[in-house]
């Protein structure tokens, strides 16, 4: 897009490309003592303290200025030319009109259960496509659903919120912080969830995506709190369904409670005598079975599963130790080494 | 507070000067490319260390930065967002303010900053002068090291899923090590790495699992909110703040990768409230430490004789070492210290972020 300014002084214009800044109209000789800034600069929106950072170039005897970020939505640029002996130029663009149509939504959030234990260690919030950061404690709420009160503080208000490389998955921790084992709840405000109590996860339109618009809609999901869960997730309970040789039927495994949705898609692995093997995971059963479909049929022989000892359920145990470890209780458990390993067989 | 040796490691440097000697030793010299700009740290001869989350590096920058200020200006800047938005080109909506610190050798502020807030964002240091002129901080042809943390295979991209993110939420330069306060946004690893400074190749130390007990009885994994480190007796300590606010302390010296290590609590501060802040400070020959908070306003601790408090086993809301609560600071974001007698506080006056000077109380 071109734009283009009238001068106040005669034949002097600002013209603006989209990207770059120019003089038109006027010689630009040699770099004044002071810089080009002390002749020509941009200012951003309606403070005219400092201007824009940026550079300048001298191209056939054209001053041009060359912003230092991308040219903005929604931003006001206000371009100033003056130099001794002519009337000030000014002009007024517009960046590229920012977006006003809703198009983004939460996908799913994750656990899919509508029974979170108390003890719950984080949600997953998918988005269908980039959000903006620095509005997540505005804009996600835990409500009592008997009194319809918001709980206080239920998560992690970690500034640096916890995205993806994508800004499309939040990841919410309730805060491990709130959880005081062994502490009297009159003095504290003990757990985010109560174990028989209903509650509303709420998300509210008004959460800006990257390009700066709300949500299509809001966002409510519905559970009741249930008990605490506090045992290490036990692969000798795990029950491995087979496939047979020669088809690409999957592997499944049930687990007996929900696993972490995120972990799941990184944690386990299956292994021939040659080594793991290329595949695809499917979660589903609200994260309580892990499908997998090899890439090439299934050959007959021996496999191995090996799942990650920092595979965590719903509650944030792994493998190899719960969530938080009571001391005084007796260990029963020793697991060595970083992962744990099951084995089937195709025929 | 430096450390003797590197007092006299640096004076030697001075000595030898022949232009080899830099403020990080076996530094590169180029253009830093962050990914994004987060927690920020001064270590040594200005030495500003940036906490990069969605790369998992620290990244060290000799900022050159090294000419001495004993007093620190008056800062009181109003919309402080405006004006980076003004410098950045862009709306102050979109300007995000991760950390701020200040150049202890010559009293200038930096600012980490996000310049937008999607994935396209990009990340920028600014630096403000004593005469309040907002800079940036050019990246581009400078000495750097850098440490990685992604020490995990699941936080490389690999065949299984996406990879594992750790943001990291606090920095400090304690006797010679970058203190590095992190959470991950998948299996919960909420960790304190100790990575000695210089950096040694590319090799990252391992986390310290980092426990508070509660009552002696159980370990809690919760995460560090912010921490500082504090010299009690003899010996150096991290005093560290954790959500609904216990305050732990934490020899420096149990600090070793692979380690675990359970902090001593030794305040309870009051529940329904996250620690953001924490300096420490002395004042007519009598150390203090000031916290800022989300929920409680600004906390003037009194640390004369830490040692003394016995850790909290009690059932308890409030205890431990006696405080006072400064109830006119509001809205306070981010607390550091500017000089010896002035804090530095950015505060949300109402959707107007101001960075503004404040004699430490």
């Amino acid at each position: 897009m071109f734009f283009l300014a009238t001068a106040a002084a005669a034949n002097i214009s600002i013209q603006f490309d989209g990207s770059a800044f120019r003089v038109a109209g006027w010689n630009a000789g040699r770099e004044p003592a002071q810089g080009w800034a002390s002749t020509f600069v941009v200012y951003a929106g309606s403070s005219g303290v400092q201007p824009m950072l940026g550079s300048y170039t001298v191209e056939n005897a054209v001053l041009a200025f060359h912003p230092r970020f991308p040219i903005t939505a929604g931003v006001h640029y206000r371009a100033v030319f003056k130099t001794a002996g002519i009337e000030p130029v000014e002009a007024i663009f517009d960046g590229p009109p920012a977006a006003t149509n809703p198009l983004t939504r939460v996908d799913r959030i994750y656990p899919s259960t509508d029974v979170l234990p108390s003890n719950a260690l984080r949600l997953y919030v998918y988005f269908s496509a980039p959000m903006s950061r620095g509005e997540a404690w505005l804009h996600i709420h835990l409500v009592d659903a008997d009194t319809n009160q918001p709980v206080e503080i239920p998560f992690l208000e970690l500034e640096q919120e916890l995205w993806d490389q994508n800004n499309q998955r939040l990841t919410v921790l309730f805060d491990p912080g709130r959880i005081k084992r062994g502490l009297v709840p009159t003095t504290t405000i003990g757990p985010a969830i109560v174990e028989g109590k209903h509650y509303k996860l709420v998300i509210d339109r008004e959460w800006h995506d990257a390009r700066g618009v709300s949500l299509v809609e809001g966002f409510e999901k519905s559970f009741l709190g249930g008990p605490s869960d506090r045992v290490p997730p036990e692969p000798r309970t795990w029950r491995v369904t087979s496939p047979n040789a020669g088809t690409m039927e999957p592997l499944a495994i049930v687990f007996p409670k929900p696993m972490d949705y995120v972990l799941l898609q990184r944690m386990i692995g299956i292994f021939d005598q040659r080594g793991e093997i290329a595949g695809k995971i499917e979660v589903q059963r609200n994260e309580t079975e892990w499908l997998f479909t090899p890439r090439d049929p299934w050959k007959p022989g021996d496999y191995r599963i090996t799942a990650d000892n920092t595979l965590e359920d719903i509650s944030g145990n792994h493998l190899d130790r719960p969530f938080d470890v009571d001391i005084f209780e007796t260990v029963t458990r020793h697991i060595v080494g970083a992962s744990t390993s099951l084995t089937f067989s195709v025929r | 507070m430096r450390h003797p040796l590197l007092k006299t490691l640096g004076a030697a440097c001075l000595t030898a000067a022949v232009g080899f000697c830099a403020a990080i030793p076996d530094a590169t010299t180029g253009n830093v490319q962050l990914k994004s700009a987060g927690a920020l740290a001064f270590g040594n001869d200005g030495v500003l260390f940036i906490g990069d989350s969605l790369a998992g590096s620290v990244i060290a920058v000799d900022t050159r930065d090294t000419k001495k200020s004993a007093n620190a200006p008056g800062i009181d800047i109003k919309g402080i967002n405006d004006k980076a938005a003004a410098l950045l080109g862009t709306t102050p909506d979109q300007i995000l303010i991760n950390d701020v610190k200040v150049n202890p050798i010559s009293k200038n502020v930096y600012l980490s900053i996000s310049r937008g807030k999607g994935p396209d964002a990009i990340p920028v240091i600014l630096r403000i002068d004593a005469a309040g002129k907002l800079s940036e901080f050019s990246l581009d042809n400078v000495a750097y090291a850098s440490a990685s943390l992604a020490d995990a295979p699941a936080s490389k991209p690999g065949p299984r899923g996406d990879p594992r993110n750790d943001a990291i939420t606090e920095i400090a330069f304690v006797n010679g090590n970058v203190l590095i306060a992190g959470l991950s946004n998948q299996e919960f690893a909420s960790d304190l790495r100790s990575i000695p400074f210089p950096f040694k190749g590319e090799a990252a130390s391992a986390g310290i699992k980092m426990y508070h007990g509660s009552h002696g009885r159980y370990e809690t994994q919760s995460p560090i909110r912010t921490f500082v480190s504090y010299k009690i007796g003899n010996q150096e300590y991290l005093l560290a703040a954790y959500t609904c606010t216990p305050l732990v302390k934490i020899p420096v010296s149990e600090l070793k990768a692979g380690a675990k290590v359970e902090g001593t609590t030794i305040a309870e501060l009051g529940a329904g409230n996250r620690p953001l802040d924490l300096i420490a400070y002395r004042k007519g020959n009598h150390d203090y430490l000031l916290l800022a908070n989300s929920a409680r306003g600004v906390m003037k601790l009194d640390a004369a004789n830490l040692e003394q408090y016995q850790p909290i086993t009690a059932h308890t809301e409030v205890a431990g070492v006696p405080y006072t609560t400064l109830a006119d600071l509001k809205g306070v974001k981010h607390l550091t210290k500017l000089d010896d007698a002035n804090a530095l506080l950015l505060v949300d006056n109402g959707g107007s972020i101001d960075l503004r000077a404040m004699p430490l109380p």
